[in-house]
């Protein structure tokens, strides 16, 4: 899918009655690449699951193109989602019952794309895995199962790539790594990118800026 | 549908272990309750189909069951012999079909000397129907001592055309064994086709053969032991009863009401045997449902990152369901083919007990669909669990 632009305004995520989420307004041009920063438990994977489509704001309007993401109902956000948003989870999430190739195929399949096997074999031999496709999850290093999971957000081609804190789990050498690949990634599809983060260094590896800051209730 | 199948193949691969004992219990549990049934059909095909072949049986008065077990199955001792006369009365009363009389006195290795005429050999299931008794080898005998052989006789005494032995006094082979009358022996012109009923373990010879080996006796000379009697329709097997039952010297059976009862007796056994099936497949059913919920936790970590890829809710209601048929319906098929094999072993031994050769087992629509039953069965158990499945928040096991 090509990107689009995706603009936000007045939104307010209400996780119990005591948190309450509202985040700026923001306007992002189709393939832009941006770091949401702020600190811990401001909200940063609640954005990027309402963006998502995986969470309801309580208020405020998310738009994605033509489509208001925040007035579709669950059928038609589960249908946005596997064909719009590629998702790297700050936990990878990757089956442990399936193998490397299996794992991209799975998100392949959802997304309804054809040819799946071959394709996620692409996807993973374009970064670095093609001598691991048999392997299970718990085989592979930390590294090695990010970049699984990355192959599984950008195989089906979406138009929004959003990775939750990618270097979560590396060292510096790695994580920087790790960033060039999703920027490499994403520029290679035109998608927008938006990568949650608290660490500086990444956050300056990219060129725009998001800050959630946490707002007093 | 294809994602769902795609995705329940690989993760049932993943739970093997489990799903192996659940897939086995299921399979026990549809053996279990087919295997008695199955071999009781089969017993009862041999034996129904051999008191088929004729409308009315007639034999030395006495017990009933023992008239049709030992005439017809050779697993009783015979009541007694009556006079040729009675036989004669039958042979020439109008609308006779087909009377054909039984002798029985002598054994060869415990196997039943059976005198007939070739009328025997006549007798069909059905009028319109080939002779069930069939030839596999050989043919029909013409003169005394001439010998076919049933199917088991020939087995075990390794008997063909053109063999020869000597029969034995009495129908068991017992300590009077060298009665010096008994000692002419008997050429096999025929073998018979295997049955699955009595008359694969008696040696049919010329009903005169009997008769002159008994020869010194001179009253007890021409007696008969049975008669199988057929007419031409059911007026005549009527009047065929109650003219032999009018004599002292003869009563008539319906083969038939005699297994009715015996069937009866037979079937309170598998009244209860069904029900212990019924329980059994229960319990087989509540393994399916409990290997659905022990395996919940990982299905809902499955399920989540299928909602969180964008998978709608059907795709994960169908994966559960599909999960579920596919191990039930592995474990009755399983089960199905465990209940052919042992049926077909337990036959065999059964058979060789009672000495018949038993059909081969027949999985009939009915008792299938006893097992079959399971797959909707444990469906239902998954539906609840499904619909669980299907409303499990995608963000509640990814954060
Ligand atoms: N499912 C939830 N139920 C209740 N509270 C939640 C839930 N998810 C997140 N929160 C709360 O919302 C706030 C923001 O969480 P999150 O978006 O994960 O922040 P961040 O990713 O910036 O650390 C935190 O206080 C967190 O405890
Ligand atoms: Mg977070």
């Amino acid at each position: 899918m090509t990107a689009a632009l995706l603009t936000g305004e007045g939104l307010r995520v209400r996780h119990a009655r005591e948190v309450t989420l509202d985040y700026p307004a923001f306007a992002w041009p189709a393939g832009t690449q941006l770091a949401v920063t702020g600190p811990s438990g401001t909200g940063k994977t609640s954005l990027l699951n309402v963006l998502a489509g995986l969470l309801q704001p309580e208020s405020g309007r998310v738009m994605y193109g033509d489509l208001i993401l925040t007035e579709l109902g669950e059928a038609q956000r589960d249908a946005f989602r596997r064909r719009n948003v590629g998702y790297v989870f700050q936990d990878f999430h990757l089956m442990p019952g399936l193998t490397v190739l299996e794992n991209v195929e799975l998100g392949l399949r959802v997304a309804g794309t054809a040819r799946a096997a071959e394709r996620a074999r692409d996807a993973l031999t374009r970064l670095d895995l093609g001598g691991r496709l048999q392997h299970r999850p718990a085989q592979l290093s930390t590294g090695e199962r990010q970049r699984v999971a990355i192959a599984r957000a950008v195989a089906h081609r979406p138009g929004l790539l959003l990775v939750d804190e990618p270097t979560a789990h590396l060292d510096r050498d790695r994580a920087a790594a790790a960033m060039t690949l999703l920027q490499e990634a994403a520029g290679g599809l035109g998608a927008t990118l938006i990568v949650v983060t608290h660490d500086e260094a990444v956050a300056a590896s990219l060129p725009l800026r998001y800050h959630v800051t946490p707002v007093p209730a | 549908m294809r994602l769902a199948l795609w995705t329940a193949l690989r993760t049932l691969r993943h739970r093997l272990g489990a799903l192996l004992i659940t897939v086995l219990a299921v399979a026990l549990a549809t053996a279990t309750a087919l295997i008695v049934p199955m071999v009781t059909r089969q017993v009862e095909r041999g034996a129904q189909d051999a008191a088929q072949v004729f409308d009315l049986l007639v034999t030395a008065p006495g017990s009933g069951t023992q008239a049709v077990m030992s005439t017809l199955f050779y697993l009783d001792v015979p009541i007694g012999n009556m006079p040729n006369r009675v036989y004669q009365d039958l042979r020439r009363l109008p609308g006779t079909r087909r009377a054909v009389p039984i002798a029985l006195g002598d054994n060869f290795a415990g196997f039943p000397i059976v005198g007939t005429t070739a009328a025997f050999f006549d007798q069909r299931l059905k009028p319109g129907l080939p002779p069930y008794f069939r030839l596999a080898q050989g043919r029909v005998f013409t003169k005394e001592h001439d010998a076919v052989i049933g199917a088991r006789v020939a087995r075990d005494a390794g008997l063909q055309v053109g063999g020869t032995f000597t029969g034995a006094h009495g129908l068991e082979t017992g300590p009077h064994e060298d009665d010096a009358g008994h000692r002419e022996a008997y050429t096999v012109t025929g073998v018979l086709a295997p049955t699955g009923g009595p008359i694969d373990r008696a040696v049919l010879t010329p009903i005169e053969t009997v008769w002159e080996v008994h020869g010194s006796e001179a009253t007890q000379a021409q007696a008969v032991t049975a008669v199988l009697y057929s007419a031409d329709n059911l007026a005549g097997i009527y009047t065929a009863a109650q003219r032999v039952n009018a004599s002292k010297d003869a009563m008539a059976v319906f083969p038939g009401q005699v297994f009715a009862q015996a069937r009866e007796v037979l079937m309170q056994g598998q009244a209860a045997y069904a029900g212990l099936s019924v329980l059994v497949l229960g319990i087989a059913a509540l393994t399916v449902a409990l290997s659905v919920y022990t395996s919940s936790l990982e299905r809902q970590r499955t399920v989540a990152l299928l909602r969180a890829l964008g998978a709608g809710r059907s795709s994960v209601f169908t994966l559960v369901l599909l999960e579920t048929a596919l191990t039930v319906t592995g474990g009755v098929l399983l089960g199905l083919a465990l209940a052919l094999l042992a049926s077909r072993v337990g036959g065999s031994v059964l058979g060789a007990q009672l000495g018949f050769t038993l059909a081969p087992p027949v999985l009939t629509w009915a008792l299938a669909s006893r097992a079959l039953l399971l797959i909707p069965l444990g469906l239902i158990t998954a539906v609840p669990h499904a619909i669980g499945s299907s409303r499990i928040s995608p963000l509640k096991h990814l954060s």
